[in-house]
């Protein structure tokens, strides 16, 4: 080193260190960040993809979906989501099937109900937005609740999985979806965002029908079956003899209109409700 | 020339072999360099060896030599000025050879924008402007040349005086040049940064503001933008927006950023509000903090070391840093000082691999003299800097002293009125700080800096004066 | 000025920017280098046979403001769901003869001790007003310790007290301490220098275990036979915990 950098060295020591701001805690003035938005989402489109949705805390179902929700965001903190989505897997859990195999108990028809596939809509609200600093970035964040109500489509297994054949399904129909939820939306540029929420798909009532077809049509087509064929005769319009009627791997679907029968008479209601965990990737349009 | 030939060739081909002295190499120390012919043979050799740096000396020779070897030496000498992007020797050098010119058109051009911005820089302005007007607008220099037409149009020591309109008009060109790279985008934020000062200049506050808005957050000159946007804001009777923007500059993000005037600029935004202990308070951090500085640099100034001394004050990492206030990291940010040191460490490697090859000759004495007057060079510019920042400093703290003795009348006809500023603060509310509009986001500022807010500070502060003061005159 | 400054910043040279700064300077709520004792309650969520309650308390030390150890002692209160009491009874009363298999997930945490590393690598805020800022930290926890488990069948009983009822006076039950692994999500709401509220999902997973083809007479008569499940499989509980952080 040479003189003169010994020279600053040694002067430099006595240099007052870097001074505190002077004007915090001053009573007299005041400061805020005003920060427009990188990226505003007023009057803006957004479609999220979920191409994978695993239903958490089922009881006796399990259902793994696909979602796409189409939100219009009408200002910063309001939107209307409309989200239809696909069930392309729904089956009893592992508990309902421990329970029969192990006990020989069976979840109630009521309880089995399962989703097949729907759509609902709600408004969207966005009442905190945040930001954090990760790996050197910044990104930010905002808290997202909905509520809203749709439509969905039903079923219920009939019979179980076992060495006859594969599991098999009868329609119940068409029934109202209330959903709500909440989660985090994450803006990742101009154009895309990633979105984790947590969402409850809720929908009630009793098993009534099946494949359209009422305790009297069942009991109607199961002494058919015990008879020898089932003809359909005697039945109403809306009940849906062919889905009795055929084969499935092998397997007799008659053979359903006893277990169908049994599920339309015993009654109850229950609500059920498929709690989702929603990752989606977005794009705004 | 023939006879080097096959050493150009091979050189060429040993362009990116192993490390270590190549015969090649020791057959390109010990060239000989008595005629123009040869040294411009020599400094080819180096150049094909990549040892660029090293052949500055040789084609420095051939290039000031009239006769046949002069354009193609000015040609290499140019190619490696582009590699290394130097900005102290061969300008010079260009300056003081008007004759001495390339063969190729790009070559020219760059000739013609090197001799303009030396021009400029030793105040050569009607030369300057000349020079830089012959690029061509499609030129991939055109950028850097009408950057630096428009600050020599608006500089008020031109010939016929400054022309601010065509200043504004060739900065306003140079937004429109897209691409390029990090060099252009960094030409066009300082043309941004160009373009509001000329609008302050003008007195369009508003759009000044607007125009320093526009600098990006990741340009080199962003901080300077920042704490500059006060000036317009203030002028225009936004002290919230002034005394936010420059407060924002405590950010320990912009702590590398050497800026004292922005100190000052908040000191005077805070006597225009009559608020005389927070006034008070920001003086008393300036001075601890710059008045030894200031002593410093004026105790370094006058001394006038060596090039040697000179150099190492900014080339050693630790003396760097003693500086303090930002000032070591600003210095080696401005573009001719830190050419010079990246040349002289280009020099000094180079110097390495010819010393292992040949332990002398022409080439290493050759490099030997061009280092001196790099090391010269270099600290000539420093010591500039220097000195200006030393007067800038000794300006600032006359200010700082200016505005205390100001406070001082104010406080005693605060006396004289027989007024307690205190209560009068305690009765005046503090005026409601701003909301923004629905795609705003709002934060506290309360000590923990976010960089993405750094810039979008705004602060309400309360009138202390018992009766409107004039606003006092700001740089 | 204008022309200095200019002509300065003219030739500037495109060097690659230094390594960038950290976002956030400083942190108003560092925790690097703190100690932290923090309490939390829990309920497990998911509940299917059985539900658990936690009281934890918790000793940590974090080495940087992103990473760090927690040691955690945890006592927990935990029975049966009424489902699983709801099974119990129907199965008591169809006739016992037979082999019954005993059923998944019914071990139930009775105390727990976990030692596991925090990583911190998210520190945000949001705004609960203007003026409200609330600084927070996310992290991931992954660990590992020993839980005391304690376990009642529901399909196994050795004193059947009425048959048309369902009822049982001594359903078959066992205890044993295991090796339980644990990964958390969990939030720490900083509401001081000194302290902040803490949110956390926890997962809790321990080897399961029961008896397979138990002969339910015999069982009812007070000798429980069968064999262990070879492949039990592992139980998942989770668990929301909240509580409050200290940090000194």
């Amino acid at each position: 080193m040479s003189v003169l950098g010994a020279l600053v060295l040694l002067t430099a020591l006595g240099a007052a260190p870097d001074a505190a701001d002077p004007l915090a805690g001053s009573p007299n003035l005041q400061f805020r960040v005003v920060e427009p938005k990188p990226f505003a989402d007023a009057l803006r489109h957004e479609l999220v993809l979920s191409p994978f949705v695993p239903q958490v805390g089922s009881t006796f179902t399990t259902h793994w979906l696909t979602s796409l929700t189409y939100t219009f965001h009408a200002t910063e903190w309001l939107g209307l989501r409309i989200q239809p989505f696909w069930v392309w897997h729904a089956q009893r859990s592992r508990f309902s099937s421990e329970l029969l195999s192990r006990v020989r108990q069976d979840a109630a028809a009521a309880s089995s109900v399962m989703l097949h596939w729907g759509a609902v809509a709600a408004p969207e609200w966005a009442p905190l937005r945040g930001k954090f600093a990760a790996f050197g970035g910044t990104v930010r964040y905002g808290l997202v609740l909905f509520a809203g109500a749709g439509v969905g489509q039903t079923e219920i297994e009939l019979k179980t999985a076992d060495a006859v054949g594969p599991a098999t399904y009868g329609s119940t129909g068409l029934r109202m979806v209330a959903t709500g939820g909440a989660g985090f939306r994450v803006q990742l540029g101009d154009r895309f965002t990633v979105r984790l929420e947590v969402q409850d798909l809720i929908h009630w009532g009793s098993v009534s029908h099946i494949n359209g077809c009422d305790a009297t049509d069942l009991r109607v087509l199961n002494d058919q079956h015990t008879a020898g064929t089932v003809t359909g005769a005697g039945v109403s319009a809306q009940c849906t003899v062919g889905a009795f009627q055929g084969t499935a791997g092998g397997y007799d679907r008659a053979n359903d209109l006893g277990i169908a029968q049994a599920k339309v008479s015993e009654g109850g209601t229950d609500t059920l409700h498929v709690v989702g965990i929603y990752l989606g990737f977005g794009v705004e349009l | 020339m023939r006879r080097l030939f096959p050493l150009l060739a091979v050189l060429g081909a040993l362009g990116c072999a192993k490390k270590g002295p190549s015969p090649e190499l020791l057959a390109v120390a010990r060239a000989a360099d008595t005629t123009p012919a040869d040294a411009l043979a020599l400094g080819q050799a180096l150049q094909a060896a990549h040892l660029d740096a090293a052949s500055l000396g040789p084609l420095r020779s051939a290039g000031g030599a009239p006769g046949p070897a002069q354009a193609a030496a000015v040609e290499a000498l140019l190619a490696a000025q582009e590699g290394l992007d130097e900005q102290l020797l061969v300008p010079a050098f260009l300056a003081g050879h008007p004759d001495a010119q390339p063969t190729s058109p790009g070559r020219q051009e760059r000739a013609l924008l090197l001799r303009g911005l030396e021009a400029q820089r030793q105040g050569a302005l009607e030369q300057a402007e000349s020079n830089l007007r012959r690029i061509p607008a499609t030129s991939p220099l055109a950028p850097r040349a009408r950057y630096a037409l428009g600050i020599v149009l608006s500089d008020p020591r031109r010939p016929g005086g400054p022309r601010m309109r065509a200043a504004l008009d060739e900065l306003q060109a140079v937004l429109g040049y897209g691409g390029g790279g990090r060099e252009r985008a960094e030409t066009r934020a300082l043309a941004q940064l160009g373009i509001a000062r000329l609008l302050y200049g003008l007195g369009q506050d508003a759009a000044s503001a607007a125009a320093y808005d526009r600098v990006p957050r990741d340009a080199r000159v962003w901080p300077e933008s920042l704490f500059e946007r006060g000036y317009p804001r203030f002028r225009a009777g936004d002290d919230g927006g002034a005394l936010g923007t420059v407060h924002a500059t405590r950010a320990p993000q912009l702590r590398n950023a050497f800026l004292p005037e922005a100190r000052i600029l908040e000191a005077t935004v805070l006597f225009h509000a009559c608020l005389y202990p927070e006034t008070r308070n920001v003086l008393d951090g300036f001075s601890a903090s710059y008045r030894p500085l200031s002593e410093r640099l004026q105790g370094l100034v006058d001394r006038r070391p060596s090039a040697a001394e000179e150099v190492a004050l900014l080339a050693d990492p630790a003396q760097r840093a003693s500086l303090g206030e930002g000032l070591g990291g600003s210095l080696v940010a401005e573009s001719r000082i830190d050419a010079g040191l990246r040349l002289l460490r280009a020099l000094e490697e180079e110097r390495a691999q010819l010393a292992v090859a040949g332990g002398g000759g022409p080439a290493l004495e050759q490099l030997e003299r061009v280092r001196a007057e790099a090391e010269q060079a270099t600290a000539q510019a420093i010591h500039a800097r220097l000195a200006d920042v030393s007067a800038s400093l000794r300006d600032l703290l006359e200010q700082a002293d200016v505005l205390r003795f100001e406070m001082t009348k104010g406080e005693k006809e605060l006396l004289d009125a027989d007024l307690d500023q205190r209560k009068l603060l305690a009765a005046r509310p503090l005026p409601p700080l701003p909301t923004g509009g629905p795609a705003d986001e709002r934060w506290r500022v309360d000590g923990e800096w976010w960089s993405d807010e750094i810039g979008h500070e705004r602060a309400t502060l309360k009138d202390g004066c018992p009766a409107q003061k004039s606003t006092p005159s700001v740089r | 000025m204008l022309a200095l400054a200019g002509l300065a910043g003219l030739l500037a040279p495109v060097r690659a920017h230094a390594s960038p700064e950290p976002p956030v300077q400083p942190r108003l709520y560092p925790v690097a280098g703190r100690f932290s004792l923090a309490a939390t309650v829990g309920i497990s969520v998911f509940d299917t046979l059985t539900r658990t309650g936690t009281l934890d308390v918790r000793a940590g030390w974090d080495f940087s403001d992103w990473l760090g150890v927690d040691v955690t002692v945890t006592d927990a209160l935990s029975g049966h769901t009424a489902l699983a009491d709801r099974v119990g009874q129907h199965l008591l009363q169809t006739p016992a003869e037979g082999t019954v298999d005993d059923l998944s997930d019914l071990w139930q945490l009775k105390a727990m001790v976990l030692g596991g590393v925090r990583l911190a690598p998210v520190y945000g805020k949001f705004n609960l007003g203007p003026d409200l800022p609330i600084r927070f930290q996310a992290y991931l926890w992954l660990g590992g310790g020993a839980a005391w488990l304690d376990r009642t069948s529901v399909a196994i009983c050795r004193n059947v007290t009425s048959r048309e009822q369902g009822t049982c006076g001594d359903w078959f039950t066992e205890s044993r301490v295991a090796p339980v692994v644990s990964g958390a999500l969990g939030f720490r709401l900083f509401t001081g220098v000194h302290g902040a509220v803490v949110l956390e999902l926890r997962n809790l997973v321990w080897k399961d275990d029961y008896l397979l083809g138990v002969d339910r007479a015999a069982a009812e008569a007070g000798n429980v036979s069968g064999h262990r499940a070879p492949s039990p499989g592992f139980t998942n509980t989770v668990l929301v915990d909240l509580g409050y952080a200290f940090f000194f």
